[in-house]
């Protein structure tokens, strides 16, 4: 779960990113793109929370990659380049992560054999 | 009289007489990733000129050399990224994937093991070449490069065992069960020459 909540801090990120990381014009697309990102992250995030919907994450696994490549080919000044490859790159590592990744998958608990001896 | 479940974290992963999974051997790993990677923020931040220069007790100024050298300003113009900056990524990859997974990840999510050993033991090679790319090439020295690859050796030495019975384990499968268990094995699933293997590699009924 820690890493759903840290995907959803990283997508705060994204959106507040424009004003802490401003372009020349105000209609540059790298806005788009962070606006974008952020919303799609969140939710894939937040989908992937709900029990058995856990593969939502990869969601998220794909729009990280998809700013890093965009970060990559340099959309925006430098800065904001660089926010989105290494915010991309964040984002891809911890969707990796299950949602449950804390316990035991649960097809190897359904299996679970409790004895005791007489 | 209690029979020791097969899954207990206690029990110890042959070859070794711990559990390599245990949160006692995984998290001094995450530690000195988590330093690893506020050192190489510390050198990120020189090389975006956030601060005027790095710290460096031993060398000086040769630290700045090293960070502003042409192979650092080569792999910056093919990665977009300050090559420190990649390596904070890479040690924070250390962290997360350090700290994911439960005591009984090396055989309940052996792709997370392996992905681990992935960022780990290859993160390590790289340090080694850089440092000798600092001598050889460059011709200066960086105290704080020195000490984040001595990290990475010691990151290798310390998550190697749990690589290792991930890798023994998923072998194991293999021999018993075939190509198809084994990679029903590395995503996590249960079979049945997985459960033999778990039981035979734990000591457990």
């Amino acid at each position: 779960m820690w890493a759903r909540v840290v995907e959803v801090l990283l997508a705060c990120w994204l959106g507040v990113s424009p004003f802490v990381i401003p372009e020349a014009s105000r209609t540059h697309p790298r806005y788009a793109v962070d606006y974008t990102a952020a919303l799609l992250v969140a939710g894939f995030s937040l989908f992937a929370c709900v029990p058995r919907r856990g593969v939502w994450r990869m969601g998220t696994f794909a729009v990280g990659l998809g700013i890093a490549v965009a970060g990559w080919c340099g959309l925006g000044n430098e800065a904001g380049a660089q926010n989105l490859l290494s915010v991309g790159l964040l984002l891809a590592m911890f969707a990796v992560i299950p949602t449950q990744a804390s316990e035991l998958p649960r097809s190897w608990k359904s299996g679970e054999e409790h004895r005791d001896s007489p | 009289m209690q029979i020791r479940l097969w899954w207990d974290d206690t029990a110890p992963v042959a070859p070794f007489s711990y559990n390599p999974s245990s949160w006692s051997n995984r998290i001094p790993i995450c530690l000195l990733a988590g330093v690893a990677t506020l050192i190489s923020i510390h050198l990120a931040l020189y090389q975006w000129r956030l601060i005027d220069e790095p710290w460096d007790p031993v060398f000086g100024g040769q630290s700045a050399k090293v960070l502003d050298s042409e192979p650092s300003e080569v792999m910056r113009s093919w990665i977009r990224l300050p090559d420190a900056a990649l390596g904070a990524l890479a040690y924070l990859g250390d962290l997360i994937f350090g700290l994911a997974g439960s005591t009984k990840r090396w055989f309940g999510r052996p792709w997370l093991v392996i992905l681990f050993g992935i960022d780990v033991i290859p993160l390590g090679a790289v340090s080694v070449v850089l440092v000798i790319l600092q001598g050889t090439v460059v011709g200066s020295w960086c105290f704080l490069c020195l000490v984040t690859a001595l990290i990475s050796l010691i990151l290798i030495v310390m998550a190697v065992d749990e690589v290792w019975s991930c890798l023994k384990y998923l072998l194991g499968v293999w021999r018993r069960g075939g190509r198809a268990q084994c990679w029903q094995a590395f995503l996590g699933k249960p079979t049945e020459a997985g459960r033999a293997v778990v039981r035979e590699m734990t000591g457990a009924r």
